[in-house]
C-alpha cells in the first residue's frame, strides 16, 4: 500500500431534490450524502457499512460519477471525464442478472468494455475474453453461454470478469455478494481476495454484512442517515467501537453462538428516521441510548485519535 | 427407507411428558414430474422453536408450504404423513382444511414480504379483524379492544390510530410486527415464520426476532422458523434441520449442531460463514446444489463431499440415528469422528 491515496473526497455531498404537487415542483432536498470525507488509499478494502437508506450506495455511485455530487469534491487519481473514469474505475452489483443483457452471450457481455474504449479487436479481443474468464475460474464453455444459463455464482463472476476487462484499479462491490448463498459467497470472496492481490486492486466493499467485512476489509467507514458516523481500521472499528451507532449494529449482528440468544441482544428502540427530516445536531440521537440535550444542537465533533479517524460523537471519550 | 423415531430430537422430548404438536414423517413432495422434497421428517413440540436452514433450492420453503396446504397448483405430497395434534393432515382437501380450520386458527404463517402478506386495500384493522373473528369475537367493539391490543402487544406506536392504517403507510419493521398481530390475533397453537426477517436491517431483524421469542414463549407456541441464516439459528431456536437437496440431512439440539456438527455438509456450511476474522481465508464448499431435474444417484451430496467415495454415488443413505446419537443421512456416519472447530 503506497502513501499516495486513489481517490480522495472531500466533504462529498449528494442530495436529491422532493418534488411536490401537481407541478412536481422542486419543494426541498434530501440530502443522502452529507459531508463525507475520506481517502482510498491503493491496494486497500474500504467497507462502507449501514442499515438500508445510509447512502452507502449512493456514495459509492457518486464516486463512480453515477450521481452528481451537490457540494465538495472528489479526486479520482486525475481522471477528468466519465470515460477516463471508467479505465480507474468499475462497479458489481448485487443482482448480477440485472446489471447483465440477458441478449448477449458472456463472451460479448465481458468484451463489451474492450470494444468501447478500442482496447483490443478480432482475435486479440476473444483472446482477452478467454484470459479473464480464467482470472475469474470460469471455463472457457462459458465463453457462448447466455446469463440465465448459468448459475447465480456464476453470473456474478461474469461481472466481476467484465469490470476487470478494463483494468481498473478500484472496483466499487455494491453488495456484490449479499444475494448469495453463504457456500458460494465464499467462493466469490476467496476470488476477490485473490484479484486483489494478484492485481493490486483497490475495493470499495459496500455490505450491510459487518462478519464479511471484518473478514474482508482493511478499514471501515460506519454511515447512518447520509453521515459517516465512524472510520478507522477494520479490527478497531468492529473489536472496540466507539460510537454509539456502531456498537448498536454490531450488537444486532446475530452470531454463529449458541451460548448468544436473542433475548440477551439489546434492542436499539424505533426505526430509522425519514431522511427527509432528520433529526437535528446528531442524527444518531433519535435513537441513541447515550443520548443528552447537547446532541440535539452540536453537530457532531469529527475528532480523530490515534486510532480512528471519525468517531462523531460528542459523547465520545466519556463512554 | 428407515424412519427415524420422531421424539428423538431434544432432550425434552425424550423425557416424553409432551407429544410432538406437529411432526412429519417421510414426507416426499412433488411439482408434476419433480420431487423436490424427499423424505422429510421433523417434529415439533409446544413452547419449542424448531429452525429448518438450507440454501437456496434445499426445499426449506417448499417444507412449509406442505405442512400449511399452500403448495399451489400442480403440488402434492406424494409420501409420507403430516401430524397436526394427533390428526393425520397431509391429503386434506381445501374445503375440509377450511372446515377444520387448519390455516389461521391452528397454523399462523409469517412471510419475508410483509408488502405481499398484507392486502394493500384494507387497513390494518380490517385484516386483524379477519383474524380476530376466528376465535368467535363479532362485536365491533370488542374487535377494535382486542386489536388495539394486539398491535400495542408487537410494539407498534400508536396502536389505536394504527388500525385505521394501511400497510403502506407504515415502515418496513411496523408492517412485519403488523403481520405478526395477524398472524397471531387467531391464536394458532403452530407459527411457521419463512424468513420472517430476511429483507429486515439488522437492528430492526434484531427487534422483531425478539418479539417473535417472546409472544412464542408467552402463548407456548409450537415455532418452525425457516432461515438460511446460522446466527437465527443461534439466537432463536432449540432444535435444528439442515437440510440439502430436498432433504433433512441432520437435526438435533442447536447447540450440539452448531458446536458438533457430524453431516460433511453441515460441517461446510458452517465453515463457509465468515468468521469476521481479518484476513483467513473462507473455506469455501465447491459447486453448486443441484437442482430438483439433475439429483445425484445415491447420496445426494456426494458429488461436492470431501469423503465421498465409490459406494456414496450407488447406495441413497437412511436418515436414521448414528451410534453416538446424531439423527444424519450420511454413509459414513459412524466414520465421523468429533468435529473440532
Amino acid at each position: 500500500m503506497s502513501a499516495d491515496p486513489l481517490f480522495s473526497l472531500r466533504n462529498v455531498s449528494v442530495r436529491y431534490p422532493i418534488r411536490s404537487g401537481f407541478f412536481q415542483r422542486v419543494t426541498g432536498h434530501v440530502g443522502a450524502v452529507e459531508d463525507a470525507s475520506f481517502e482510498l488509499k491503493r491496494g486497500e478494502t474500504l467497507a462502507l457499512v449501514g442499515e438500508s437508506g445510509c447512502g452507502k450506495s449512493t456514495l459509492g455511485r457518486a464516486i463512480l460519477r453515477l450521481e452528481p455530487i451537490a457540494g465538495g469534491s472528489i479526486d479520482a487519481d486525475g481522471a477528468k471525464d466519465r470515460k477516463a473514469l471508467a479505465r480507474k474505475a468499475q462497479v458489481v452489483f448485487q443482482d448480477p442478472l440485472g446489471s447483465l443483457d440477458p441478449r448477449w452471450t458472456v463472451g460479448s457481455l465481458i468484451a463489451e468494455g474492450l470494444v468501447v474504449h478500442g482496447i483490443a479487436r478480432g482475435a486479440e479481443r476473444d483472446k482477452q475474453v478467454h484470459a479473464l474468464l480464467a482470472q475469474v475460474e470460469l471455463p472457457p464453455s462459458t465463453f457462448h453461454k447466455f446469463p440465465h444459463q448459468l448459475s447465480g455464482g456464476q453470473q456474478q463472476r461474469v461481472a466481476i470478469a467484465r469490470a476487470l476487462a478494463m483494468r481498473p484499479e478500484l472496483i466499487v462491490l455494491d453488495e456484490a455478494t449479499s444475494a448469495l448463498d453463504v457456500s458460494v459467497q465464499a467462493q466469490i470472496l476467496n476470488l476477490l481476495v485473490d484479484l486483489q492481490r494478484d492485481y493490486g486492486l483497490t475495493y470499495l466493499f459496500i455490505s450491510h454484512d459487518l462478519t464479511v467485512v471484518g473478514q474482508f476489509a482493511d478499514r471501515v467507514a460506519v454511515m447512518y442517515l447520509g453521515r459517516i458516523m465512524e472510520l478507522g481500521s477494520a479490527a478497531d472499528v468492529l473489536t472496540a467501537p466507539q460510537h454509539p451507532y456502531t456498537r448498536a449494529l454490531l450488537a444486532s449482528s446475530l452470531k454463529v453462538d449458541p451460548d448468544a440468544r436473542i433475548e440477551d441482544v439489546p434492542l436499539l428502540t424505533g426505526d430509522v428516521p425519514s431522511p427527509r427530516n432528520p433529526p437535528s445536531g446528531c442524527r444518531f440521537r433519535s435513537r441513541c441510548p447515550l443520548a443528552t440535550a447537547p446532541c440535539a444542537t452540536l453537530t457532531h465533533r469529527m475528532t480523530g485519535s490515534a486510532s480512528r479517524e471519525v468517531a462523531a460523537c460528542i459523547a465520545n471519550g466519556d463512554t | 427407507m428407515s424412519l427415524a423415531p420422531v421424539n428423538t430430537l431434544s432432550p425434552a422430548a425424550q423425557a416424553g411428558d409432551d407429544a410432538p404438536l406437529l411432526s412429519v414423517d417421510g414426507m416426499a413432495v412433488r411439482y408434476g414430474a419433480l420431487e423436490v422434497c424427499s423424505d422429510i421428517s421433523l417434529s415439533v413440540q409446544r413452547g419449542r422453536a424448531l429452525a429448518l436452514i438450507g440454501e437456496s433450492g434445499s426445499g426449506k420453503s417448499v417444507t412449509v408450504l406442505a405442512i400449511t396446504g399452500l403448495l399451489g397448483a400442480g403440488g402434492a405430497i406424494d409420501r409420507g404423513t403430516v401430524t397436526l395434534e394427533g390428526a393425520e393432515i397431509s391429503r386434506l382437501s381445501e374445503k375440509e382444511r377450511r372446515r377444520r380450520g387448519l390455516m389461521g386458527r391452528k397454523i399462523g404463517m409469517i412471510f419475508q414480504n410483509p408488502s405481499r402478506a398484507l392486502d394493500p386495500v384494507h387497513t390494518i384493522g380490517q385484516q386483524l379483524n379477519e383474524s380476530l373473528s376466528l376465535t368467535g369475537l363479532t362485536s365491533r367493539e370488542a374487535l377494535r379492544a382486542k386489536g388495539t391490543e394486539w398491535l400495542r402487544h408487537v410494539g407498534l406506536p400508536d396502536p389505536e390510530e394504527a388500525l385505521d392504517r394501511y400497510p403502506h403507510q407504515l415502515s418496513g419493521g411496523q408492517r412485519q410486527r403488523a403481520m405478526i398481530a395477524i398472524a397471531l390475533a387467531s391464536e394458532p397453537e403452530l407459527l411457521i415464520a419463512d424468513e420472517p426477517t430476511t429483507a429486515l436491517d439488522v437492528t430492526i431483524q434484531a427487534q422483531v426476532l425478539t418479539l417473535i421469542r417472546r409472544l412464542q414463549r408467552e402463548l407456548n407456541l409450537a415455532l418452525v422458523l425457516v432461515t438460511h441464516d446460522f446466527g437465527v439459528v443461534a439466537a432463536m431456536a432449540d432444535d435444528v434441520a439442515v437440510m440439502y437437496a430436498g432433504q433433512v440431512v441432520e437435526s438435533g439440539p442447536v447447540a450440539q449442531i452448531i458446536r458438533d456438527p457430524r453431516h460433511p455438509y453441515t460441517r461446510a456450511l458452517l465453515s463457509s460463514i465468515p468468521t469476521g476474522l481479518p484476513g483467513a481465508r473462507i473455506e469455501a464448499l465447491p459447486g453448486s446444489v443441484p437442482s430438483a431435474a439433475a439429483m445425484p444417484t445415491g447420496c445426494r451430496f456426494h458429488p461436492r463431499c470431501p469423503l465421498a467415495d465409490a459406494g456414496c454415488a450407488q447406495t441413497e443413505p437412511a436418515f436414521q440415528t448414528a451410534s453416538y446419537g446424531r439423527l444424519l443421512r450420511c454413509l459414513k456416519a459412524e466414520e465421523m469422528t468429533a468435529h473440532v472447530r
